[in-house]
């Protein structure tokens, strides 16, 4: 066995480094301040910060980020009662949220949820429909019906799942709409009424990132 | 000081590595194509592309995929009123999907939301239930009561299930409908309408892989 013992090894014009075109054999440690590959490292096992890691193979969560849907009183307007999708201008808006992708490739999924009642009697029937801030038609709508013999139920608790691709990072705002309600996350106990807390009685608005 | 100046460091058969028994400390940055490391790598941040990244740590979202719950007309058929698991033929199928697990090691989760009614006078109550083809019981039910003094024709049900992967391989999970006739309509009017849109008032089948 040939053995070269010394304390420091550079290349040949004292400031490049040593290449070793045959592959270096470590069987201690290697501690580097940075490690630089081509192409790829083979490992048992990774640990550290991946934060900045990118190209994770599709359907991993990237992030997730919620928003609080607050407890309101608003003005009953109502989305038209026919097949047509709900107009960015129609309802009342009680919620708008600007948002910015982290990357380009991934989709968002959306969830939210509201209670959407009548806090006074201006409503046999509720809805409400998410919208982004460039199309003007919503992306998605859900309603409920409450009336009949003798108008007890006064509102809904409505959910709206909902998928669409990143447009970039760039931002664009969400909002929700309610349709001839007049109260969000009031307490149902007949007419909507301001119980159980205004921060407790809140919804939320969450959005997933998932790499595509 | 002592230093060596050298191009090439080769082992000593002149085609094989270099052993380095008591590690390598690297100022500069260690450049290689690939990086073959038998146990672990570890650093402050990891970046790149880690496509090729497996076995995440148990409770990593691996994938997450939805599927669109049209809206549509059913026959209106039951789940008998008694305690038994609705079975895989009784009420009325309206939405099935195939689906492969990427691995065995992940827990499925699946979210459901869905407005079944009633568009004509069919049923005083309305009820989901999840199923899967190797399996006559159904996995998992969500019901609803819209009669009484309240005619409310419909409701607006959400179902969760959670179940083990079985593989790499298909089944087909199918959800089927107690009670009414009708799939996502609008809660309006009194009986489910076909307000809204079509694409606007269709819902979501989830499908969420937990690594285990």
């Amino acid at each position: 066995m040939s053995e070269i013992r010394v304390e420091n090894i550079i290349g040949e014009t004292g400031v490049d480094a040593v290449n070793f075109t045959k592959g270096i054999n470590v069987t201690g440690i290697l501690t580097s301040t940075n490690v630089s590959v081509g192409s790829s490292v083979t490992a048992g096992t990774l640990f550290g910060n991946g934060a900045g890691v990118t190209g994770v193979t599709g359907g991993k969560l990237l992030r997730k980020s919620y928003y609080t849907i607050a407890r309101q009183s608003i003005s009953n307007a109502q989305f038209p009662q026919d097949d047509s999708a709900p107009q960015i201008t129609e309802g009342t808006q009680f919620f708008s949220q600007a948002y910015t992708p982290s990357t380009a490739n991934c989709d968002l999924y959306i969830t939210c949820s509201a209670g959407v009642r009548e806090r006074t009697n201006v409503a046999d029937d509720v809805g409400m429909a998410l919208f982004i801030s460039d199309n003007t038609s919503a992306l998605r709508a859900v309603s409920e019906y409450h009336s009949g013999d003798s108008n007890v139920v006064h509102g809904a608790n409505l959910t709206i799942f909902h998928k669409m691709p990143s447009w970039g990072v760039s931002a664009k705002t969400f909002s929700l709409r309610a349709h001839k309600a007049n109260s969000i996350n009031y307490f149902a106990t007949g007419y909507a009424t301001e119980k159980l807390g205004a921060a407790t009685h809140a919804s939320l608005f969450i959005i997933e990132e998932i790499a595509t | 000081m002592s230093e060596v100046r050298v191009e090439n460091i080769t082992g000593e058969t002149g085609v094989d590595a270099v052993n380095f028994t008591k590690g390598i400390n690297v100022t500069g940055v260690a450049t290689a194509t690939n990086i073959s490391v038998g146990s672990s790598v570890t650093a402050g941040t990891l970046f790149g592309n880690a496509a090729g990244v497996t076995n995440f740590a148990g409770g990593k979202l691996l994938k997450k995929t939805s599927y669109t719950i049209n809206r549509q007309t059913i026959s209106a058929s039951t789940f008998p009123n008694d305690d038994t698991i609705p079975q895989i033929t009784e009420g009325t199928e309206f939405f099935s999907q195939a689906y492969t697990p990427s691995t065995a090691n992940c827990d499925l989760y699946i979210f459901v939301n869905c407005r079944i009614s009633e568009a004509s006078n069919v049923g005083n109550e309305m009820a989901m239930g999840l199923f899967i083809n190797d399996n006559t019981d159904c996995l998992r039910v969500v019901s609803g009561y819209t009669s009484g003094v309240t005619n409310v024709h419909g409701n607006n049900l959400f179902l969760i299930h959670r179940i083990a992967s079985w593989g790499v391989s298909a089944k087909t999970f199918s959800l089927r409908a107690h009670g009414g006739n009708a799939i996502n309509y609008a809660g309006a009017n009194g009986y489910g309408q076909a307000y809204y849109g079509d694409a606007t008032h269709a819902t979501f089948f989830i499908i969420e892989e937990i690594a285990t």
